[in-house]
């Protein structure tokens, strides 16, 4: 491994190259919807040919890196989320940017991302044996109960009104009904329209609900009585040692939480964050502030989403399985160049192997520096009157949402949804939950699907299983914990008052 | 002239040069009126970077390299509800010779399981190429050491044995056919989607069997797979070990085949034309090396014999009952009425608590109209994009400036302020091409 790193840093100085090529593109790409990482590296994947397959690996990984990191800014700056994944950075992260904060944001985002990063590094290199056969050990019971204790953290996301926040939950899993079932594969629910076949695809309803119903609002509000953001404070970015050490138990747990959820196969970085922040607010003593620009959300969202990341590639470096879309296409890279992957890929090719570890490292370290330095100069974003911004963005959302998969009815999904974003801010009620039900809620319903195909419609695994029988004990208990608690409140009558103010 | 001034000057000096070299580039390119005198779109209906899109993207290289067209083919990536998104699309594309397809037998699946009306007869196929056969793989401590003995189980504990799957794609169509050479074995079906998933169900015993493409099995097989059959009826030369599955006396003979395909009623002059180009890159060494490298073979077929694998194909699928028992809870009931009853709990606590005066001020009045204003110009936008042939660059210029005039204030004054003294001009010019140039060029998304 020595002479990797060897390799990559003093043998062969091109390699650092390609790791800062890839990563500032990974960035670009992920900062701008609908261009995603998987994207940028099957596009890449051909002009690799005439590379080393190491180098490839060097850039392919990078970008890798960089295109999770880079959707944090254009979530905290604009509400826009660059990649699903960081659409709960959104949460949080803009308002902070709109408190004057943008500079602050920003700095807590990358320093989580680095630490996520690093920290689902350490599993890669440490536990990617051990670990990896931790996946296939979970049957489809076992996810789903897992999947549903974080479905009914619903509940705990939900702000101030708790029939507010159940309601936006359930409407986001009603939202996963039309199109494909993901259990069966078979239509439902399309009311003729053949583009519905494949249902509301993420990108566009996540677009749609934060960053289109956003430029609705501002463009709506005239100029005059619009608040600006107050001037960027230089100092912020680089965040000291205090931010560190307070954010360090937050940002451990959520990279764990994000490693684990990475090495699971069908559930990706979106899936982590959402995981990590709904656990981060569980925990926190400040939870009311979630969703109005809480810094623990923004650390918990961007540690979980770059540490999925390492976890993803666990599997990979171990099983030669993918844990991602995008592992998928580096094991295609890896054909390309003449190499099998597979369970051998580590005894056969470890110079691949190591290559891909050290990559993740030294990536990360770039996508770091190069962050922290550009920061400053992003963050002014934040700054640039509306009628300027306000265009660029919603032509952004337009092209973004039409290139994901060509075709015009995902922009008309967008400004649907736009709409339906706005009207549910007037109303005061919070989209946090709408997207933990609408992500969460497919993989729920494939899961179970496919436990009871295997079992021909038998619940039992359920409490037989002991993982699943803990996962649906921690849900039971968060469903009736929220009641209990509510039910506490309302019975005594200056609660009641206060919470109808 | 400040300098501001003339960097500003440079600028679009430097955009309208470049509009119209490019627009001269586009008028000495449409002289030539012989087929192909413009891109060709190449539908693939899955994302980029699956097994589909690497082999079109293979496919486009050789012809760009080797010249074997005039004109490029550029990929066109629309992904979604197996294959189906996409091939409705190519359907319904003019068949005019520059719409494309390249999608293996879920073409036929998707109808033979109803997922679509339509299937290979609303195309004109092109040729067929490259060959994968399929494995019937164990785990490797199953007690079946033959198709035989697996298939005898089935039979004798019917609907017991579980298959993992993709439902509807050729996949679960292997283990239905298989269950067709022996009367009464059944295996019990279950939704697994691609190779990966389908390899961890088996080997983790969540599944007792499953089928994977040669490549897959070569690559998981030490990760504890064992294979017991070979869809093929002689051994393959670069795993001779296995079985096949004629040998055993099941009839199934198998091979996953990329198809390319024109939308119905594309001349045929130009079907026979793109088939010659197919078959000319599957003869070059660049890609025989590739397919090797995924052990499928350099096959091709065009004409008449395609036709007839085609048939042979659409038959064996269509003579097979995909319906699987349902055993799931009517998962959109139960949530359609669990929304509905939240929002009805929602609507009756936000009534008790609703302040009894709402607000009904002249601003929020002004506020709900520039909304209303804002969604409806969009909704313009949108339409002139999908449904008028004007350039992507004009449309979103334009509305860009209605944006910027609807979020700086309606007056006549502001808009003559908003085009005299700020930078509004400039980015509805700049921001469209550069967006057109990133997406277009750089990532070759045709944008509407």
């Amino acid at each position: 491994m020595n002479d990797v790193i060897y390799n990559l840093t003093f043998g062969d100085p091109v390699n650092l190259l390609w790791v800062g090529l890839g990563t500032m593109l990974g960035i670009l790409v992920g900062a701008i919807p609908g261009l995603t990482g998987a994207m940028l590296i099957a596009l890449t994947l051909p002009l690799t040919y005439a590379m080393q397959p190491t180098e490839a690996m060097v850039l392919l990984v990078s970008m890798y890196v960089g295109s999770i990191s880079g959707g944090l800014i254009t979530a905290t700056l604009l509400r826009m989320p660059g990649t699903p994944a960081s659409v709960i950075t959104t949460l949080d992260g803009y308002p902070m940017a709109r408190n004057g904060k943008p500079g602050r944001a920003l700095g807590l985002g990358i320093m989580a991302s680095f630490v996520g990063g690093l920290i689902s590094w350490g599993f890669l290199i440490l536990l990617a044996k051990p670990i990896s056969h931790v996946s296939t050990e979970l049957g489809d019971f076992d996810y789903f109960a897992l999947v549903l204790v974080a479905l009914v953290l619903i509940a705990s996301v939900s702000g101030k009104s708790l029939a507010a926040g159940v309601f936006s939950g359930l409407f986001g899993i009603l939202v996963t009904i039309p199109g494909e079932s993901p259990a069966t594969g078979a239509s439902r629910w399309t009311f003729g329209l053949e583009q519905l076949n494949s249902g509301f695809d993420l990108l566009p309803v996540l677009i749609g609900l934060f960053a289109v119903s956003q430029v609705i609002h501002e463009v709506a509000h005239r100029s005059e009585d619009v608040e600006q953001v107050s001037e960027v404070k230089p100092e912020g970015i680089l965040l000291g040692v205090q931010d560190w050490c307070k954010h360090m138990m937050n940002m451990v747990r959520s990279s764990v939480i994000g490693t684990w959820v990475g090495i699971l196969p069908g559930i990706g970085a979106n899936v982590g964050s959402v995981m990590a922040y709904s656990a981060a607010k569980s925990v926190s003593k400040d939870a009311a502030a979630f969703g109005t620009g809480s810094e623990e959300g923004v650390v918990a969202s961007e540690s979980a989403n770059n540490a999925t990341i390492g976890g993803a590639l666990i599997p990979l470096v171990a099983m030669g399985i993918p844990g991602s879309v995008i592992d998928a296409i580096l094991l295609g890279a890896l054909v390309l160049h003449g190499l099998q992957p597979g369970v051998l890929l580590f005894q056969n090719n470890p110079d691949v192997v190591y290559t891909i570890i050290v990559t993740m490292l030294f990536a990360n370290v770039v996508m770091f520096v190069m962050m922290v330095m550009s920061a400053r100069w992003i963050s002014k974003l934040a700054t640039i009157p509306r009628h300027y911004l306000l265009p660029i963005v919603i032509v952004f959302c337009v092209v973004g949402s039409y290139a994901l998969n060509n075709r015009m009815f995902d922009v008309w999904v967008m400004l649907g949804f736009g709409i339906v974003g706005f009207l549910m801010e007037r109303q005061k009620i919070p989209l946090a939950p709408f997207v933990i039900g609408f992500v969460l809620a497919p993989i729920a319903e494939e899961k179970l699907g496919a436990g009871l195909q295997a079992t021909g419609g038998s619940y039992l695994p359920l409490v037989t299983r002991p993982v699943a029988l803990i996962f649906v004990l921690i849900s039971f208990v968060l469903v009736v914990w929220p009641i209990l608690k509510s039910l506490k409140a309302s019975s005594i009558p200056s609660d009641t008052s206060k919470g109808s103010s | 002239m400040p300098t501001s001034q003339l960097i500003r000057l440079i600028v679009w000096i430097a955009v309208l040069g470049s509009l119209i070299g490019f627009m001269l580039d586009a008028r000495s390119n449409s002289t030539n009126s012989d087929y192909p005198n413009r891109p060709i779109t190449l539908i693939v209906p899955f994302g980029p970077g699956g097994e589909s899109d690497t082999f079109a993207r293979m496919i486009q290289r050789t012809i760009a390299e080797h010249q074997f067209l005039d004109q490029e083919v550029v990929v066109k990536n629309v992904g979604g509800a197996g294959a189906t998104i996409g091939s409705g699309q190519a359907r319904k594309a003019d068949p005019d010779g520059y719409t494309m397809m390249l999608l293996h037998e879920a073409l036929i699946t998707a109808q033979a399981s109803g997922k679509v009306s339509y299937g290979p007869e609303s195309f004109e196929p092109i040729a067929a190429s490259g060959k994968t056969n399929m494995i019937i793989a164990v785990a490797e401590d199953s007690p079946y050491q033959s198709l035989r003995e697996l298939m005898e189980a089935a039979k004798e504990t019917p609907n017991e044995l579980v298959f993992a799957a993709n439902l509807g794609a050729p996949v679960h169509y292997a283990g239905l056919i298989l269950e067709q050479d022996l009367p009464g074995a059944h295996f019990r079906y279950t939704q697994k989607g691609g190779g990966a998933s389908r390899f961890e169900a088996v080997i983790g015993g969540h599944a007792d069997v499953s089928a994977f493409s040669l490549g897959e099995y070569i690559s998981f097989k030490d990760g504890g797979l064992r294979a017991v059959a070979i869809s093929a009826a002689e051994r393959h030369p670069q795993a001779p070990e296995i079985a096949t599955a004629v040998e055993q006396g099941f009839n199934f003979v198998h091979a996953n085949m990329h198809f390319w395909w024109f939308p119905k009623g594309t001349d045929a002059d130009k079907v026979d034309l793109m088939a010659e180009v197919i078959r000319q890159c599957m003869a070059t060494d660049q890609v025989q090396e590739q397919l090797a490298l995924r052990l499928s073979e350099p096959f091709v077929e065009t004409g008449e014999t395609m036709h007839d694998v085609l048939e042979m194909r659409i038959g064996k699928i269509q003579s097979v009952d995909a319906t699987s028992p349902d055993v799931l809870p009517n998962i959109p009931l139960w949530v359609s009425l669990a929304t509905a009853f939240s929002f009805l709990y929602w609507l009756f606590r936000k009534h008790r608590q609703s302040s009894p005066v709402p607000e009904h001020t002249e601003h929020a009045k002004s506020y709900l109209q520039t909304a209303l204003l804002f969604i409806l110009i969009t909704a313009l936008y949108l339409l002139a994009l999908e449904y008028i042939p004007v350039d992507f660059r004009i449309v979103t210029g334009i509305y860009m400036l209605d944006v910027a005039v609807l979020s700086y204030g309606l007056s006549q004054k502001k808009f003559v302020e908003l085009i005299r003294s700020s930078y509004v001009p400039d980015l509805i010019v700049l921001v469209p091409i550069v967006v057109f140039f990133v997406f277009q060029s750089f990532f070759s998304i045709q944008l509407p």
